[in-house]
Formats: C-alpha cells, structure tokens, sequence
C-alpha cells in the first residue's frame, strides 16, 4: 500500500451462491480524507461492496488491504472493524439497545474504554450532531432522520478511520439530508458514499466510483463523472440535476446555480 | 408501553434499588413459591406478593393490562384442569364431573402463578432492561443466558411491529378472514413469512453488532453498589420466602 492509502481492493471477485458472478474483479482504493461517492443502478453491488470491506460477505478472488495489513482471517477483519464505521441501509438494524445513549455506547464499551470514557464519548457524540435531547429516547420510537443521525452517532462514537454509508439518505426528508450533509461534511474520517441519490453524492463527495456490470466503470471528480450524460444513461443512473442545469447555462454564465456552504443547491432545478 | 421499558411507578425506595438485589430477590421468592404445594401457604405468598405490589406504587393501566393478559392463561386452567383431573366429584355439569383436585390444582397455580408474576412485576418489571442485563452479568449468569434475555425481551416489540405491519398490508387488500382454507392459507403465510422476516431482521442486526466490536459479551453503561436498602429489601422477601417454605414443610408433615 501506497503511503496515504487506507484500504485497497484488488481484483475483487465475488458472487452469490446460485447467481451469476457480481464483481468480475473490482480494484478500488481509498485514501485518508477521501470522500467516495459510489454510485450505479440498483442491483450493481454498491452494498455488497461495502459488506466486502468490512468482511461481512467472503471474498471468492482477490484482496482486501486495511491499515498497511491484508485480510486473511476473520480476526483480521475484527480489527478492521474498530476502525471502519459501517451505517448500514437501514437503521434499524443498528439500534437495538433500549435507549439513544446506550446504543451510542455499545461500541466504545466493545472497544474496552473505561464507563466515565465512554459517558464522555456518549455526550460528545450526541453534541456534536445536535442530539443531546434525545439521549434517554427510546430508539425505535425516533423519526426517520433522527434514527439516521442517531445510526451515524454510534458509527462515530466508535471514533472510525473510515466511515460507510449504505444509502444514507432513503426516507430522509430533505431537511433531514440536508443536516446529515452537513454533519458528514464536519467529520474527520474518510467516507464511502453508496447512494442513488446524485444530489448528495454531488454534495458530499470529492471523487466518484461508478459501478456497472461488475466492474468499476469510471473512477474520477464527483462533476466530472456525474456530468457525464452519455455514461449515466448508459448506467442506469441519471445526472443531477443541479449539475445538468449548470452544464446547460454555463458553469459561469448568467444562470449559475448558487450553492450553499456545503455544498447544497439552493435553486429548485427542475426545468 | 413496550417491553423494554419499564413499568411507570412512584416508589423512590424502588427506584433507587440495586439490580442485583432486586434479581436476587425475585429468584429467591419464585423458587421457594415454586416448590410449595399448600394452598393456605400459597394464599399468604400470594398477599405478601401483594403487598409489594401496592408499595412499588405501580400505575394501575398498565398494571392491569399486564396482569389480565397473565390472567388470561390462568383462566384457560380454570376452564380444563375442574374436569380433566381425576379425583372425587363435588358436582356435575352437562354431564361432566368436576372434582375437588382439579379445582385445588387450578386454584394452586393460580394463587402460584400470581405470586410469582406479582413480584417479578413489582421488582423486576420496573427495572430498565439495560440494568437487568448488567445485574445478571454481575451475579455471574451465563453470558448465553444473558444474551438470550436481552434478545427476547428486546425483539418482542420488533416482530410485533413487523406482524403488524403485515396484518395490515393484509386488510388493506380487502382480507376478511373467514372459516376457509384461503384464510388458513393466508394467517400460514403470515406466520411463516414473520418467522423468515423476523431471521432475516435478525441476522441484520447480529451484523451491525459485529461492525460495533462485538465480541459476544454485552457491556452496558452503568455501574453500581450494593447499599443497606438493597441488601435489606433483598433480605427481606427471601427471609419471607423462607418462612412460607418451612411453614409448607410443616404442613405436609
């Protein structure tokens, strides 16, 4: 591994029992900083990529590299487990403990840090993504959006090197997307962005992976990739439309689209 | 109300009550009112029971809920254990004897029952499931165990909501069940797919677990110590526990 680079797939190749092969060898590379938007139509692999990384699907070719070391065992992955967060599809799935704050612990209590350590970690963490009110709310009892930050704020209490987000935003309304924008642009760790939602890729990512049919089709800068027309189409996928707005009146032309400081478009972009 | 939370109540003494001695005194009650056999003994167990129930001072509507759907079970003995024990008839109805055992025996587990629930409900039921958890761990409980509780209690709720949410994509297709193989068919497929759905959820969740550093062994965020009131409220109701237990012994010799 290259100095900078956090995790590295090689010629990845992968396949569920019974269907056809998915990855027909996948190189990937993420550096420190990074923010990756993955993208491609539905059923490409962009969650079993990510399932791949932190070891939850085997691979059946190929490597995973994390951290300077390549992944060979289940122990191996269990390390990189510590260090990678994964806020999965659907956050229900990963509140299951009574309450927000004793959710927000679970994982700093895994990782052996002392009760006051984890109490601070606990309070940090809620205050930093403005949910300190919720502390003592039961989980499952939270709207869709506070389940989402609530999801991310035990991801980042585990203090993660790289964060994975599996569609962050289905069922978010766009207020709520445009807090976890927000958020995920104020955190240190790099990210992984498995979305469908362009508008947010364009938001939050620096750099774009499309996959499409098996392979990484197109690895560069979220505008440049995104605002490919003829690629998009041919994926399944569709430009944002903020951005086909300013490829159609020019990036400095009368009609420029006015962003916000994260990077949200402020102008409705329909036609 | 769900079943992890904690039944509202006012007692302060309750509140502030250790886990582990509410746990150790739940058990120490249920085994010894497990064991006795006297209907008597069992009716003092049963006011004792009662008596903690009044002082936890515990919300009558969800109180009530609980203790009707407890009930309800111990109604259905009512309804075959007078007729189905054999013994000495003391009365018949529609042909069918009903005998002195089958109504001692309903009536002891009845009176049994409730004992045991009424306690487990007053100690246990207003203890948060986070605290259980911690109790158990730190009376040395086997970590299965443990891992098994937390699980139960925490997904009744998940595959209630998620039959729910089937029950109701159900009648929104103008379901109306009715005495037919199409309806069996349907609750066959209901019941099925809640058992898949709720392995699948299940499966998901053991997962992010994983992805948290889960190593097998439930951590939760608390720490605690035995005080005087604990030990005293504990020691209290095995102490009561043991007097209705050498009174049952000396009633059945």
């Amino acid at each position: 591994m290259h100095d900078g680079e956090l995790i590295r797939l090689s010629g990845v190749h992968f396949g569920y029992t019974g269907r056809p092969e998915l990855f027909g060898g996948i190189d990937l590379c993420l550096h420190a900083g990074d923010r990756l938007g993955l993208v491609g139509a539905n059923g490409s692999g962009k969650t079993t990529l990510l399932r791949i990384l932190v070891g939850l699907e085997h691979l059946q070719d190929g490597s995973v590299q994390a951290f300077g070391q390549t992944m060979r065992s289940s122990r191996d992955y269990d390390g990189l487990r510590r260090r990678v967060g994964y806020l999965f599809q659907d956050s229900q799935d990963q509140l299951f403990c009574p309450t927000v704050s004793e959710d927000i612990a679970f994982g700093p209590l895994n990782l052996g840090k002392s009760q006051a350590d984890v109490m601070r970690t606990v309070e940090d963490t809620l205050e930093r993504l403005t949910l300190s009110g919720l502390a003592d709310r039961i989980s499952y009892e939270l709207s869709g959006g506070e389940k989402r930050l609530v999801a991310l704020a035990t991801a980042l209490a585990m203090q993660p090197d790289v964060l994975l987000l599996d569609e962050p935003t289905s069922g978010l309304d766009p207020r709520s997307r445009r807090d976890l924008a927000k958020h995920l642009a104020g955190i240190r760790p790099a990210q992984i962005i498995a979305s469908h939602d362009m508008e947010f890729v364009r938001d939050t990512c620096d750099r774009v992976v499309v996959l499409d049919g098996g392979r990484i089709v197109r690895d560069g800068p979220t505008d440049a990739v995104l605002g490919d027309e003829h690629l998009m189409v041919q994926c399944g996928l569709e430009v944002p439309p903020s951005l086909a707005v300013e490829q159609t009146r020019g990036p400095h032309g009368a009609g420029q689209v006015p962003r916000t400081r994260d990077g949200e478009s402020d102008v409705d972009a329909r036609p | 109300m769900t079943p992890t939370e904690p039944l509202p109540h006012t007692s302060r003494v309750i509140r502030r009550l250790d886990p582990r001695a509410r746990i150790l005194a739940t058990f120490m009650w249920s085994m010894a009112i497990a064991v006795i056999g006297d209907v008597r003994v069992l009716a003092v167990g049963l006011c004792v029971a009662g008596v903690v129930l009044v002082a936890t001072g515990l919300e009558p509507r969800p109180l009530w809920r609980r203790l009707a759907l407890i009930n309800l079970f111990i109604a259905l003995l009512w309804l075959f254990l007078p007729w189905s024990v054999p013994g000495e008839p003391v009365a018949r109805i529609g042909g069918v004897s009903i005998t002195t055992e089958g109504l001692l025996l309903a009536l002891r587990l009845s009176l049994r029952c409730n004992a045991i629930v009424w306690v487990c409900l007053a100690l246990l039921g207003t203890c948060r499931l986070a605290d259980v958890v911690w109790g158990l761990q730190a009376l040395r409980t086997p970590n299965k165990l443990v891992l098994l509780l937390f699980f139960c209690v925490s997904y009744i709720q998940v595959i209630r909501e998620e039959y729910q949410r089937m029950a109701a994509a159900i009648e929104l297709r103008a379901f109306k069940p009715r005495v037919a193989l199409s309806t069996y068919r349907t609750y066959a497929n209901l019941v099925g797919l809640l058992l898949v759905r709720s392995h699948d959820r299940a499966t998901r969740v053991h997962e992010a677990m994983v992805c948290r550093a889960f190593d097998g062994r439930l951590r939760v965020l608390r720490e605690g110590r035995l005080r005087g009131r604990d030990l005293a409220v504990a020691g209290g109701l095995t102490g009561a526990a043991l007097i209705l237990l050498v009174w049952a012994c000396m009633t059945a010799n």
